[in-house]
């Protein structure tokens, strides 16, 4: 019960008077800013997107399907592959809909709606440390990976 | 007769000319419904975040040059054996790839969207 009424409340955010009268004047600015923002994330999409594709193309997979072949494997290699897969698929999917708010955020008129515009970008962090997490959480399962890989080598 | 054939004529004239006007409507409806369809799928899909072709989002100069130089890239899948050599040179490769993916690991940090960066802390 008192978890329940300890939950924070989304979207409602204090913004200061000099908060919304600095969204005003920098209206434009801002827009520029998260232009920019926009760009650089594509970027590291894609890179970190090849990275990925390279990564269990190249390596992951090929090498699960030897060891399962030579009756090396274990629980851990193929759990391993499937969160990798899942995460990935999770990554993909969380950044269309990070860039599809931020694309909304940059069309908003904040200048006329300076409150509902930070209400929005509040929204859009809260997306954006999902992106963080998931990349995260990649990099976790390719050291699980690597693990996994130096302890089967000195069964071999 | 003749007056009667040149009438029917000009009235073949002129269905052929409204056809033809009727062609053009429904073709440019159809070339418009599939534009806005296909452009409708690569929005939603998420493939124009990633369109590195559009204005804007074009590689900078440092990347297409590393593009350029060609290497071979590791394949664990042509690799016939699976002894400790061939783990040493796969943890090896990988170990460097995870050190490349690492320059983007703080990619999605909270910094660019703070206040104090886009100018609007107290």
């Amino acid at each position: 019960m008192t978890a329940f009424f300890c939950q924070p409340i989304l979207n409602v955010v204090a913004i200061s008077e000099d908060q919304e009268a600095m969204i005003v004047k920098r209206c434009d600015a801002i827009k520029e800013d998260l232009r920019t923002v926009q760009r650089d994330d594509a970027k590291s999409r894609v890179h970190l997107g090849t990275y990925y594709d390279d990564i269990l193309s190249n390596y992951i997979t090929p090498l699960n399907v030897r060891l399962v072949e030579k009756n090396l494997s274990n629980a851990g290699f193929i759990d391993n592959q499937n969160e990798f897969v899942k995460t990935k698929t999770t990554f993909v999917n969380d950044f269309t809909k990070y860039q599809q708010m931020l694309e909304e955020l940059v069309a908003m008129d904040c200048k006329n709606e300076p409150e509902k515009f930070y209400d929005e970008l509040v929204n859009v962090r809260q997306r954006r440390k999902t992106m963080e997490q998931d990349v995260l959480k990649m990099r976790r399962l390719i050291s699980e990976h690597i693990s996994l890989v130096e302890s089967m080598r000195n069964k071999l | 007769m003749t007056e009667e054939r040149k009438r029917s004529r000009s009235r073949k004239l002129t269905n052929g000319g409204r056809n033809l006007v009727l062609l053009g409507v429904f073709s440019t409806i159809v070339a418009l419904t599939t534009t806005g369809i296909s452009l409708a799928v690569y929005h939603n899909s998420g493939d124009i975040y990633l369109d590195r072709s559009r204005p804007g989002y074009l590689p900078d100069e440092e990347e297409i040059e590393s593009e350029d130089v060609e290497e071979e890239e590791y394949d664990f899948g042509k690799i016939e054996t699976l002894d400790a050599e061939t783990v040493e040179v796969y943890l090896e490769n990988l170990n460097a790839e995870a050190r490349s993916l690492d320059e983007y690991s703080d990619s999605f940090d909270a910094s660019a969207l703070s206040d104090e960066k886009l100018g609007i802390s107290e």
